[in-house]
């Protein structure tokens, strides 16, 4: 006997879970239910569990449902990308004296250097971009850049925790968790929130940067690959055909309904049954998803699949629209990875040629393909790395920089911000953000206020506290980027 | 006792606040309290209306208060916004036009936030019970004394077993409820064993315990499974978890933490040998400085070690990082200690007085100064070992010979003076505080020792606080946990946190009750308390819910029945291990590495190295065991909702999620156990379907299949086999009388062909008759000879063929691969290393370790196999497996590698040999290529014949292939020794079909559930 999926259509509560569950999940992000005795909070939690979908609704309307991080890992120099700099020339191989310790962990502190790479004014903003960026800055008027970011440590790890998380300790959600547990899904044949890494390793800390922190496991980041399987485990066993997986599914499905049945429908165990059918039709949603070679020619041509050393990246962004166009909620591509990344510590020229040249043309690609598509207010871009780099050279005409938290530069585009503007500044050197100081968690608030989440109201209760993305500080939304 | 009064923190007013437009005009439910109308209250009015400060005597953080109003009338009128004072204030239409806030606190509301209190009062300003801030301690109940309550008469004295029953059920009396009746015998054994040990019982054990009818069968069930070590390693995952345990930092460095597996075994061993719990805290907290300390108390401190650390910045030249590093270690160890032992977050007291509960932030400086003194011994980013002696002891021994273990030291009993740190930032020390517990936990601070010659002596002072007869939370916060990991829910369902924000107990006389029993009656036994609950009648309730009393009481809290839950990952797969008849029951020591997918290891920062190579035999001991590397969690544990180990875990999420469907179906966990389990099944219960159905059942659920499923199971079992009979008849049939297709003729498909080299075709001799180029069929690419390769005419299959001997070798002039997909096709002979050193021999490839290409480069070749065979290696990525051995390579034969996408593969004569079912790493092709040795080396030349080799820049399809072969079959007369595997026999085919039920059993809700 084989039964129908629709067979198992649980007796559960709208969001497939126990009520238990679903007051947590529905309620959990504004009533944070251990406040409220059980037998007290009937009131409250009634009205939420008879929301539709799993979807939820924000505190405020927007336009913005998704988000793409273009996250350059080991930090980006500012001075040689977004951050005009013309002041450096005439103080070449002198030394900073600006009273802040330079760099990260007593490496040699060199003179400033200007960049090897010339800037010049882009788009009827004239936004100046420099020679690394030439297909990103045809979009200069999309962009937002913010030239007056700070964080917290000079160092990779705390500093990339800090950029994802809003806290350089361990433990903590991650942006895309938050927007998971404010938002929901849109589709729940897909992971909600997707992270690609590198072809040549993970960023430091590993799995860290995408971890849901104290939320459920369900938030955290999901690891997709840009080729074969996206996720772990989604083909069947080796040895095992088609027909044999359907048919033991269809005897388990049968077996837990048989002892379902006899219990009465515990909306648990009527939920896990569900999950199974589910993870059959991800097994094909994902696999199509990812199946970029579909596109046609000219598509891919665009993101740079026809030259091998934008192919990879160009996979993934263009694999990117095609998740965004499936509803996922929140993607994050790390460029550099592993012993090569933006950590330009020897060789800024080298370094940062080659990983710019990687991702410039992809990116521009996703953001022409999103407007072409009619998605570009719906997504928001960000840009940038755990900290930018120093405006020294590291030693005496070294070409490498060390890390830079005291000022480096992010950029926003897409829907909700005002393109073509520049925010803050730093000295004039380019080291230390001094006008429109923002700290990581000023970006984090703007980021959910794009998204119609208030960062003071989005709470999770854990250890007795309302914990908030953006900490304990006072932080604000940036209100220049808006639209 | 002392009344602190609570500071509401002048940052937490949350100063600045802007609350971002009004709430979405679509949402149907209107302002909701907690999420939109609080939040406006707590940032504009509690500064003045709330605890500390009631202006016109007037509070608004309070329900009734809020509602009583205060001196200028009623503030909300529910339902009629127009009427309410508090919506005319915050118009600025109260009496005299007076506006709240005033002028100069603070800025009066927007417009928007105007519309959300005004909804919420129209809509009838609905405000949960049980969420108002707190003023002072007195009203918190868990730091009042333990009573002994009276132990409640019931009406049903029968029912009562022991006194937990009285007072469960004079609860469900008073909300006449009648609790479900007694589990049947096989259901509680189950229960039991399950919640003991983590393992399903034997069916020796369920029939025991089902034959044996008298009333004392369940406790001797019981006792039993209290005394198997098991129990340990069950119950110390559990604490573990509440001590944030792994074996490496996190962070950038993620270094292993050497030999805290020793506390671990620690905890183990404590619980198995049943240490009272007030010395089981006390040797953690201060294992080094009670009387009579051992190696052994000593390894229980590694509990303060065992956090998370950043090594990158606690190892800094940088002070400024290494000081703010060790305060958030400091933080790790306070925001521990009080969680785990008093329940109590005192972590939120960091940076600012505790924002509900009477925590200041100078009581947490004062825990951290109880902390100050201890050291972290490490070199540089590496941690080290310590001697785990007595400080005593120490002196003069040779340290490195002593017993070593992961655990915290005093260098001296004058530890650095601690401030209080304003905002918690190290740059802004305020006054100086000592070491004391929380002010307005104690009338009177408890004696500090003064330090003797080793150590301050603040930790054990501490300890005998956390254990005194007048703390009333220790006891309180164990009991309930125990009981917690008993039902799935506490009776206080925060388990960490007994402050404002916790829950309230469900049954408080219970909790007192089982405080007072389990520190006076039974001494602090954990083993005497698992007795007295599971000897309950409560905790015999059968599973099955009575319909009249989920109305009543949905979630169950009163416990009418006994609440069933998803197992916790540790048990679940040790269960799996157990009825597979794999698990290694190994006790204690060094950790096991369980298997990673190559997939989940790549993403890693630095894969190289980061996982032991898998080990069966290892990898099946019990999960406790598990190396626990903070930045890579095993997925299987990560999947089924393993806890986070950044900070203490009080319990385990369950999430239900497709995910997890995927990993226990087609994970090679348990697929590799389903095979097991098979065999089991077979050799222990003989060929006999129903036999085999029976025993599985017994071995996995401790009960034979129901009438139903049995049928199923048969009816499935049957029908399987035949059908992956008839698959494979169809397959064996295809093989050996040849597909209609293979009479066809093949072609070599020329799209993405890059080279074609046919020793027929394009040889140019020198007038030494010796090769000097051969030149590729398509393309432009030629290859230019090297040493004296000369031609053997009539070679294979009646054609010549280039006889590659000594240090023969061609160079190409051109790559001919460009993508990290390709395929080789080379038509060979192998004889082997002859005289040359090393075994290797390569037929094509772009080898040069000088321009960086050692492990990354394309090659084809063959190496020494076992047993003096031949093995094949397509790249450093896909080699050295024992699948990829050429059979008889002294005669000709069709040699193929395929890289895909998602997979690389290895032919010989058309037959798979063997796959690598992910990508290959990525290549490094910019180097040039070589035919017939490895790249630039000197070494490694081919020795045999090659009459054709083909490179295509892409991954052929199987018709493609299979075409390939077929021309080149022909063409050299290969003999197509690609001999059809063996027909399945119909016991192999039963075997499959068995192990899909084996997977299907695994899978069962029922397996994975408590029972």
């Amino acid at each position: 006997m084989t039964i129908s999926p629709t067979d198992f259509v649980p007796n559960q509560t709208p969001c497939g879970n126990t009520r238990r569950e679903c007051l947590w999940q529905w309620g959990g992000g504004f009533a944070a239910l251990p406040l409220v005795d059980l037998m007290t909070r009937e009131a409250e939690s009634a009205a939420t569990v008879s929301r539709p979908s799993s979807q939820k609704s924000p505190h405020f309307s927007s336009t913005v449902k998704q988000v793409v991080f273009f996250f350059l890992n080991g930090g980006p120099s500012q001075v040689d990308t977004f951050d005009y700099k013309p002041a450096l020339e005439k103080y070449q191989g002198k030394s900073f004296d600006g009273g802040l310790q330079i760099g990260s962990n007593g490496r040699a502190i060199g003179k400033l250097a200007p960049s090897a790479f010339p800037f010049r004014p882009h788009g009827d903003s004239g936004l100046m971009v420099s020679s690394l960026f030439p297909h990103v800055g045809q979009f200069a008027d999309d962009l937002c850049v913010i030239n007056s970011m700070y964080a917290e440590t000079p160092t990779h790890s705390p500093g990339i925790l800090q950029m994802n998380s809003g806290s350089i300790v361990v433990g903590r959600p991650s942006l895309g968790s938050w927007l998971g547990y404010g938002l929901g899904n849109l589709n729940d044949n897909l992971p909600s929130y997707v992270v690609m890494t590198d072809h040549r390793g993970g960023p430091r800390g590993g799995a860290g940067a995408w971890s849901s922190g104290f939320m459920p496991a369900r938030f955290q980041g999901t690891l997709f690959r840009s080729q074969g399987a996206p996720v772990l485990n989604l083909k069947r066993p080796d040895g095992i055909g088609a027909g044999t997986q359907r048919r033991s599914l269809d005897l388990l499905n049968q077996l837990n309904q048989q002892s379902l049945d006899l219990r009465g429908g515990n909306s648990e165990l009527a939920a896990r049954i569900a999950s199974y059918e589910l993870a059959y039709r991800m097994q094909t949603e994902a696999t199509e998803a990812v199946d970029v070679d579909s596109e046609p020619e000219s598509i891919q041509k665009l993101y740079g699949l026809d030259d091998k050393r934008t192919e990879y990246f160009g996979r993934q962004c263009l694999l990117t629209r095609r998740l965004l166009e499936r509803g996922v909620r929140f993607v994050q591509l790390y460029s550099g990875g592993g012993p090569d990344s933006w950590d330009a510590h020897v060789d800024v020229p080298d370094n940062h040629g080659r990983h710019s040249f990687e991702i410039d043309q992809p990116i521009a690609a996703l953001m022409a393909d999103l407007k072409r598509q009619g998605m570009w207010d719906q997504t928001l871009l960000i840009w940038g790395g755990e900290f930018g780099r120093t405006p020294t050279s590291e030693g005496v005409n070294k070409p490498g920089r060390d890390h830079n938290h005291y000022g480096f530069t992010m950029w926003l585009a897409g829907g909700g911000v005002k393109g073509g503007q520049r925010i803050g500044a730093t000295d004039e050197t380019g080291f230390q953000a001094v006008e429109r100081r923002l700290h990581v968690s000023d970006l984090h608030a703007t980021i959910l206020h794009l998204l119609g989440l208030d960062h003071e109201r989005l709470t999770f209760l854990h250890e007795g506290l309302d914990q908030r993305l953006t900490g304990v500080q006072p932080r604000r939304v940036i209100q220049e980027v808006l639209a | 006792m002392t009344v602190r009064k609570l500071v509401v923190c002048g940052l937490l007013v949350l100063l600045g606040m802007t609350p971002s437009g009004g709430v979405d005009a679509a949402d149907p439910d209107g302002p909701a309290f907690l999420r939109d109308v609080r939040p406006i209250f707590k940032a504009h009015c509690f500064r003045c209306h709330g605890a500390g400060n009631t202006e016109g005597e007037f509070r608004l953080d309070r329900k009734p208060l809020a509602f009583k109003g205060g001196e200028t009338g009623k503030a909300i009128v529910a339902g009629q916004a127009a009427d309410s004072l508090l919506v005319q204030m915050i118009r600025g239409r109260g009496p005299g036009d007076s506006r709240m806030p005033p002028e100069g606190e603070g800025r009066g509301l927007r417009p928007d936030e105007i519309r959300v209190i005004t909804e919420w009062i129209n809509r009838g300003a609905a405000w949960p019970d049980g969420i108002d801030d707190q003023a002072d301690r007195l009203s918190l109940w868990s730091l009042r004394p333990i009573r002994r309550p009276k132990i409640p008469t019931v009406q049903d004295r029968a029912w009562a077993e022991n006194p937990i029953d009285s007072f469960v059920l004079a609860q469900l009396d008073a909300r006449e409820m009648t609790p479900s009746p007694r589990a049947q015998p096989r259901h509680l054994v189950r229960r039991a064993s399950l919640d003991l040990l983590g393992l399903p019982p034997t069916p020796e054990m369920v029939d025991g315990f089902v034959a044996d009818g008298a009333p004392a069968a369940f406790a001797r069930v019981i006792d039993r499974l209290l005394a198997n070590p098991h129990y340990g390693e069950r119950w110390g995952r559990h604490w573990l978890d509440l001590v944030r345990y792994a074996d490496t930092n996190g962070y950038e460095v993620d270094g292993v933490k050497p030999l805290a597996w020793k506390y671990r075994d620690w905890v183990i061993g404590a619980l198995n040998s049943d240490r009272p719990y007030d010395r089981f805290v006390t040797e953690q907290l201060a294992g080094d400085e009670i009387a009579g300390a051992t190696t052994e108390s000593i390894l229980a401190t590694g509990f303060h070690r065992v956090g998370p650390w950043d090594a990158e910045r606690g190892a800094s030249v940088q002070k400024s990082e290494v000081i703010a590093e060790l305060f958030n270690e400091l933080d790790d160890m306070v925001s521990t200690t009080s969680q785990v032992f008093l329940g109590l977050t005192m972590g939120c007291a960091r940076c600012h007085d505790h924002k509900f509960d009477p925590l200041t932030a100078r009581d947490y400086y004062s825990m951290v100064a109880v902390f100050r003194g201890l050291k972290r011994e490490h070199k540089g980013r590496a941690e080290l070992a310590r001697a785990a002696l007595p400080p005593v002891q120490l002196a003069g021994k040779d340290l490195k010979s002593q017993p070593q273990g992961y655990f915290f030291f005093e260098p001296s009993p004058t530890p650095p003076v601690t401030h209080l740190l304003k905002r918690g930032n190290p740059n802004q020390p305020g006054v100086e505080v000592s070491a004391a517990v929380p002010a307005a936990l104690v009338e009177k601070q408890p004696a500090f020792e003064a330090a003797d010659k080793f150590t301050s002596r603040r930790r054990i002072s501490l300890a005998r606080w956390i254990m005194s007869e007048d703390n009333p939370l220790t006891r309180r916060v164990i009991v309930n946990r125990v009981w917690q990991y008993h039902f799935g829910t506490g009776l206080v369902r925060t388990a960490n946190d007994f402050g404002v924000r916790g829950s309230l107990p469900t049954h408080p006389e219970l909790l007192d009750w089982l405080a007072g029993w389990f520190g006076n009656e039974a001494g602090y036994s954990l083993k005497k308390l698992h007795r007295l609950i599971m000897t309950s009648r409560t905790y015999a309730t059968s599973k099955r819910a009575i319909p009249a009393n989920v109305e009543k009481d949905v979630d169950n809290l009163m416990l009418s029945h006994f609440p069933v839950r998803r197992l916790e990952v540790e048990a679940i797969r040790d269960s799996m291990l157990a009825v597979s008849g794999r698990l290694n029951d190994r006790l204690y020591g060094a950790p096991m590495y369980p298997f990673i997918p190559k997939d989940a290891l790549r993403s890693g920062y630095n894969p190289a190295g980061v996982w032991k190579p898998f080990n069966e035999t290892e990898a099946s001991r019990r999960t406790v065991y598990s190396f626990l590397k903070r930045t890579l969690v095993i997925p299987f544990l990560e999947t089924l909702d393993f806890c986070d180990t950044a900070r203490s875990a009080d319990r385990r999420e369950v999430t239900t999620v497709a995910p997890q469907a995927l990993e226990l179906f087609n994970g090679e966990f348990v697929n590799r156990q389903s095979r097991h389990f098979a065999d089991r099944i077979i050799a222990e219960a003989g060929p006999v379907l129903g036999d085999q159905l029976d025993h599985g059942f017994r071995l996995a659920l401790g009960r034979k299949p129901t009438r139903g499923e049995r049928a199923s199971l048969l009816g499935f079992l049957s029908n399987e086999s035949l059908l992956l009979l008839g698959e494979d008849h169809r397959r064996f049939e295809r093989e050996t009388n040849g597909d209609p297709a293979a009479e066809l003729a093949g072609e070599i498909t020329e799209t993405g062909l890059a080279l074609w080299l046919d020793a027929a075709n394009g040889v140019a001799l020198n007038n030494q008759r010796q090769v000097s180029r051969w030149t590729s069929r398509v393309g432009s690419l030629v290859a230019t000879a090297h040493g004296d390769p000369l031609v053997t005419a009539r070679a294979i299959g009646n054609r010549p063929a280039i006889n590659f001997e000594g240090k023969d070798w061609f160079s190409l002039d051109k790559s001919p691969v460009t993508s990290q997909q390709f395929t080789i096709i080379a038509v060979v002979t192998d004889r082997g290393a002859g005289g040359q050193r090393g075994s290797h021999r390569n037929v094509i490839g772009n080898w040069d370790g000088g321009r960086g290409n050692s492990t990354t480069s394309i090659f084809l070749g063959t190496t020494a196999g076992s047993k003096g065979g031949r093995a094949i290696r397509l790249t450093d990525a896909f080699s050295h497996r024992e699948k990829l051995a050429v059979t008889k390579p002294v005669s000709p034969f069709v040699l193929t590698g395929v890289a895909e996408a998602a997979n690389v593969r290895v032919f010989q004569n058309g037959q798979l040999l063997d796959e690598l079912k992910s990508p290959l790493p990525a290549r490094k092709l910019d180097t040039n290529w070589t035919i017939g040795r490895q790249g630039t080396l000197d070494s490694e030349y081919w020795n045999g014949l090659m009459a054709e080799l083909l490179v295509w820049n892409r991954a052929l399809t199987e018709a493609e292939l299979a075409s390939a072969w077929r021309h080149l079959g022909s063409k050299y007369k290969v003999v197509n020794h690609r001999k059809p595997r063996e027909p399945l026999t119909v016991a192999a085919a039963r075997r499959q079909a068995l192990i899909q039920v084996c997977r299907v059993i695994l899978n069962l809700n029922e397996f994975v559930y408590t029972d």
